[in-house]
């Protein structure tokens, strides 16, 4: 049973990194060349995924963040640590890959329309949010404020994905493909979501292991008085 | 710079970042593993009771 699961865990990796070697031969010998932007219009076929499956990781914060002030467990603690490093990671990618569109489709790197900038605020609201847990001694009370933390947080996703609706931007709010186009774009949807899901996963595995190397209680429902049988310690670093 | 560079560039910083911050937790199985005496960390599920 213990050896199905390990053959599980590295099917899951090497499907997700065949299929992204795949959508990545798609992108060269596939995909055709859009005629009024060029090349560079290519980045859109990571640049969306990566968005929608960055504002998934943050509603993963969200609902986790919620799940913990629910149910005083951590075990939701840890899946909103993992899924909040996964959020920043997935929030640079989204600009970085804007910044590289804008250079070549706007003439700027950058430039403070209302999406790009709620974008920027997203990316800058998770940093701090990995950068405060471990600033936290107790572990009670990290949980507690970063929960409130991440709920707040999301609240700039609606954001972001309404400003370009709601306000004037330069950033294309949407874009007609051709079918090829469209096959590559939905191509690209799997192996990034397969990749995000195995990201959390396995920071949440490991927050899991580190918080019981740390001798934390795991959950705090099942030990309410902070006395349990892996012991109470102090532990600054680990999510 | 013209569009191929720029689209080069963005895919090579995000497929680097994606794959490394993998590697990273990769690692830091590794390492676990070691403390609790083996590599494989899912051969001990009784840590996750």
């Amino acid at each position: 049973m213990k050896r199905l699961g390990a053959c599980a865990i590295h099917g899951y990796w090497l499907v997700t990194v065949a299929l992204f070697a795949a959508v990545i031969a798609m992108l060269i010998f596939y995909t055709p060349v859009d005629r009024e932007l060029g090349a560079v219009q290519k980045v859109f076929y990571l640049h969306l995924p990566v968005a929608i499956n960055g504002f998934a990781a943050a509603f993963l914060v969200f609902v986790a963040s919620v799940g913990y002030l629910w149910t005083r467990s951590m075990w939701w603690d840890d899946l909103a640590a993992a899924a909040g490093k996964v959020t920043v990671l997935f929030c640079a990618i989204i600009l970085i890959t804007g910044v590289f569109w804008g250079r070549s489709a706007w003439g700027v790197w950058w430039t403070w329309s209302p999406r790009l900038t709620f974008s920027l605020v997203l990316f800058l609201l998770y940093v701090v949010y990995v950068l405060i847990r471990p600033t936290i001694d107790s572990p009670q009370r990290r949980a507690v404020i970063c929960a409130v933390y991440g709920i707040i947080a999301f609240l700039d996703v609606p954001l972001v994905y309404l400003s370009v609706r709601l306000m004037p931007d330069i950033h294309p709010s949407s874009i007609s493909l051709e079918p090829a186009m469209r096959t590559t774009l939905l191509a690209w949807f799997a192996p990034v979501t397969m990749l995000m899901i195995g990201l959390v996963g396995a920071r949440f595995a490991l927050n899991r292991r580190l918080r019981h190397f740390a001798h934390e209680p795991s959950d705090e429902l099942a030990h309410p008085a902070g006395i349990s049988p892996l012991g109470a310690g102090g532990f600054g670093g680990h999510a | 710079m013209s569009g191929t560079w720029y689209l080069l560039w963005a895919y090579i910083i995000s497929v680097a970042l994606l794959w490394g911050y993998a590697a990273t937790l990769w690692l830091g199985w590794r390492r676990v593993g070691r403390r609790s005496g083996t590599t494989d960390i899912t051969s001990r599920k009784e840590h996750y009771s």
